[in-house]
């Protein structure tokens, strides 16, 4: 017998997997929101530690998103259109951290950056300056792993640019940086926004290397998913409170990210 | 056809087993059947705090070697974490934890069997590098702002314990590092990216890096280490004969040369 039969739903086997696929994503998350402490959800989230974590989380998460638009930018455009030896071994080596488990990438910076580092012990030794457990630490941890997924994202919105819109602009005598500001950030400004969006959606949530590298200093290094781990011990209210903040932030994400993700690829 | 038929019972196959999964709850099924004899058998788990890492693993060792057919299997952390754990449902057969407290709140949500017993004693110890680079001599230096601090986060034992002695030594450290358990606390000592955990004598003694600097008495603590067999453990006479185990001469032999005092110190 042929699969010609009919063109109906996927098979029974399918919509039981992912039946069960959907409920696992869902569960959770519906959990959370039940055992959330709602009615003291605001005294929780306005005491000190937590409001201290939240602005830390902020100013760090936007901090790693700035810099990695200031060299993540140039970066993604070298990648994309300069012809160099070596360009697909970089090319692979600034991907690396986005599958690099975050624990790892926090070992290797405190192995690069730390009071004992490779670039960190002279920065100590002449400088009597450290990295880790400060909040430039902490940015730099949530740079790290927020970085390549800005990279990606305007790399690929590099190579989506019909280049024939900036031979014309050269052949009728404009100017590079009259092309580059006319033309290709137009054009490359939404996957700009997208990669800006997902890199400080990781770096908000980034807790390996952060603790890792920048460990979990109050006021200072403790952002949020690091706050709902070390209160999950003695108040798991707060954590629950925490948690419940960072998934709707996520909402708010994916919200605005809709066009990207909630519509289905054609 | 037949494709499709089998891929159909297998659809709602798994469709049923994971709609019996989510409803029925894991653990407690009173499988605590009665041993025949006094000779142990079968798997036991040990929830223990992070401080007992070293010594409880040797003591496994031990206790396996003298009942054949038991194997010892742990899962460390902090002993508030641990509470944490098995109030959300974690099975285990024996627990340890760093204090009497998380004891009693274990006891009086009725998860463990009521008598615990004390095995063991510990110290504070300000805990620093073979070399000490940063010439750390008394509690007073820790409250130098130059100083990079590891302690325990509040919540956990290791932290009560530290925020107790820095009380009686009136001594205040701005921003310390919080670790999430006794031994992430000494890793970053042991690293040199920070100078000084202020934590348990034992983990100096483990790690041949590091050495402890004494607390006088008058400013120190004494850590009370209690374990109990947990109330849905499955393998009660196990678990029982490992609580008994504890305080026998060849436990407590190697618990002192880890460094715990004896229980009758002190």
């Amino acid at each position: 017998m042929t699969k010609q039969t009919t063109r109906s739903g996927p098979p029974l086997i399918i919509v039981a997997l992912a039946f069960v696929g959907g409920l696992f994503l869902i569960i959770p998350i519906v959990a959370l929101l039940q055992r959330a402490p709602w009615s003291d959800l605001g005294g929780l989230l306005t005491d000190k530690a937590a409001t201290q974590a939240l602005r830390l989380s902020l100013v760090c998460s936007f901090g790693a998103t700035l810099l990695a638009l200031i060299t993540g930018v140039p970066l993604a455009w070298v990648l994309a259109r300069a012809n160099f030896p070596g360009r697909r071994l970089l090319r692979a080596l600034v991907i690396l951290p986005l599958i690099l488990p975050p624990v790892a990438g926090g070992v290797a910076l405190l192995l690069a950056f730390g009071r004992q580092g490779l670039v960190g012990a002279p920065l100590f030794d002449w400088l009597g300056l450290q990295l880790p457990f400060t909040t430039i630490g902490a940015m730099l941890a949530e740079t790290f792993v927020a970085l390549p997924f800005l990279v990606i994202t305007v790399e690929s919105g590099f190579r989506s640019i019909d280049r024939s819109y900036e031979d014309a602009a050269r052949t009728l005598g404009a100017k590079p940086r009259f092309i580059f500001r006319r033309i290709t950030l137009p054009l490359l400004a939404p996957s700009i926004a997208a990669g800006a969006v997902l890199a400080w959606a990781r770096a908000l949530g980034e807790f390996g290397a952060t603790i890792t590298f920048a460990g979990s200093v109050a006021g200072r290094t403790q952002t949020l998913p690091l706050a709902v781990f070390f209160d999950l011990g003695f108040d798991p209210d707060r954590a629950i409170a925490l948690s419940v903040i960072l998934v709707f932030i996520s909402i708010l994400i994916l919200v605005s990210l809709r066009e990207r993700w909630l519509t289905p690829l054609r | 056809m037949k494709n499709r038929v089998t891929a159909g019972f297998w659809g709602v196959f798994l469709l049923l087993t994971s709609l019996i999964a989510l409803t029925v709850t894991p653990l407690n099924a009173n499988s605590a059947e009665t041993q025949p004899s006094k000779k142990i058998s079968g798997e036991i788990i040990i929830l223990a705090a992070s401080s007992l890492n070293d010594s409880f693993t040797k003591i496994g060792e031990k206790f396996e070697s003298e009942h054949n057919d038991v194997k010892v299997k742990f899962s460390f952390g902090a002993s508030s974490q641990i509470r944490q754990q098995l109030e959300g449902g974690v099975g285990g057969d024996v627990v340890a934890t760093a204090d009497t407290k998380t004891m009693a709140l274990l006891n009086q949500s009725s998860l463990v069997t009521k008598k615990s017993t004390i095995f063991a004693k510990n110290t504070f110890a300000i805990v620093v590098q073979n070399r000490n680079p940063s010439k750390i001599k008394t509690l007073a230096d820790l409250g130098n702002d130059k100083q990079k601090i590891v302690l325990c986060a509040p919540g956990v034992p290791c932290g009560v314990y530290a925020n107790q002695v820095l009380r009686q030594a009136k001594v205040s450290i701005s921003h310390p590092i919080l670790s999430s358990d006794a031994a992430a606390a000494v890793s970053l000592v042991a690293l040199g990216e920070a100078d000084a955990a202020l934590i348990y004598r034992t983990e100096a003694i483990s790690n041949s890096r590091l050495k402890g600097i004494e607390i006088p008495k008058s400013e120190n603590i004494i850590a009370q280490y209690p374990a109990a067999v947990i109330k849905n453990s499955s393998n009660k006479t196990a678990a029982r004969e490992f609580v008994k185990f504890l305080n026998e001469p060849k436990a407590q032999k190697i618990l002192s040369e880890y460094g715990f005092l004896p229980k009758a110190e002190l």
